[in-house]
């Protein structure tokens, strides 16, 4: 695992903390961290593709 | 397909209980007839797993959330809050090192797991009556109708009240201490809770006739709480706790085979 791969950004470590960890809905992360629910959605998606890529469950669909 | 384009964009709202029963069937319509966007949700529900099995729920200890409410209440009349500082106080640096630690362990568990979970995401209401209750328990005078760390007081008490006799393992020697058992209300009809302690955390055990074959262990997290569900002969049950998901697993595995001395 390279250093570049090993990070998540600040705002997608944000989400899925939110999400995963504290087992938030979209309406409550969308409160605690201010942004639309709709930004919400779309953050997470790229969240979750990414933390897929680190570590590796993702198998190259695309 | 463009329709695949459309679905993958809702698949992770679908996995998160985020989206309306219709749109939730249409997708799941969708997920049995093509095998690429089923692989899309199960590489998706496997990283879910992966991530929530490897982090654990800190709750913040009172002094930290003393100084978070003062540095918010002087926010309030300096300038904004300093974010920068208070994720580095709320999001451990090194999370995700973490989470690679469990990979091994959490991988087989997950593999095994997110097959069910996908299956059993529509009983959500159920899951949230399952919470519902569990909390509701923790309220003085509700853990149990009957208060025995005698597995022979506690089985039988259900005779009669509960339409099965749910199993009722001694797991003493394995730190989870029977505390009794009660009966609840779950699903719209009357449930058997059996009620043990581990330090002072409380899992609480339902269990009712269901018809269907057998199903494996899932284990979701809903506000703090792990919920572990399966069904095993006819019986549905569901294993409440905020203990963390290893601990929750290990009692889940000791319950399910009658306890760490048990000669079946």
């Amino acid at each position: 695992m390279t250093p570049a791969r090993s990070e998540l950004s600040a705002e997608f470590r944000e989400i899925s903390i939110l999400r995963e960890v504290q087992g938030m809905s979209y309406a409550q992360i969308s409160t605690v961290a201010g942004v639309p629910i709709g930004r919400v959605m779309s953050r997470f998606s790229r969240a979750r593709k990414r933390l897929a890529s680190i570590l590796g469950t993702s198998q190259g669909a695309s | 397909m463009m329709r695949c384009a459309v679905y993958r964009e809702l698949l992770n709202a679908d996995l998160d209980n985020e989206l309306m029963s219709e749109e939730s069937a249409e997708i799941r319509d969708h997920l049995t007839q093509c095998p690429h966007c089923s692989r899309a949700y199960d590489e998706l529900a496997a990283t879910s797993r992966l991530v929530q099995d490897c982090l654990v729920p800190y709750v913040a200890p009172d002094v930290l959330k003393a100084r978070i409410r003062s540095a918010l209440a002087a926010s309030d009349t300096d300038a904004a809050p300093d974010t920068d500082e208070l994720r580095r106080i709320i999001v451990p640096r090194q999370w995700l090192r973490v989470a690679a630690a469990g990979l091994v362990i959490a991988v087989a568990s997950s593999v095994t797991t997110f097959g069910a979970v996908r299956e059993r995401s529509g009983s959500r209401t159920v899951r949230d009556e399952i919470l519902t209750s569990h909390v509701r328990s923790l309220m003085p005078g509700h853990l149990t109708d009957v208060a025995s760390t005698n597995q022979h007081n506690v089985k039988p008490w259900f005779n009669g009240r509960v339409d099965l006799s749910p199993p009722v393992p001694g797991l003493d020697s394995a730190g989870f201490v029977l505390d009794g058992g009660r009966l609840d209300y779950v699903a719209g009809r009357t449930v058997a809770a059996v009620v043990y302690l581990r330090r002072q955390h409380v899992v609480n055990v339902f269990s009712w006739p269901e018809a269907g074959g057998d199903a494996e262990v899932s284990v979701v997290i809903t506000q703090g709480f792990h919920l572990a569900s399966w069904r095993s002969d006819g019986v549905a049950f569901w294993a409440v706790s905020d203990l963390n998901a290893f601990e929750l697993s290990q009692f889940v595995m000791l319950f399910q085979h009658g306890g760490p001395e048990a000669k079946q």
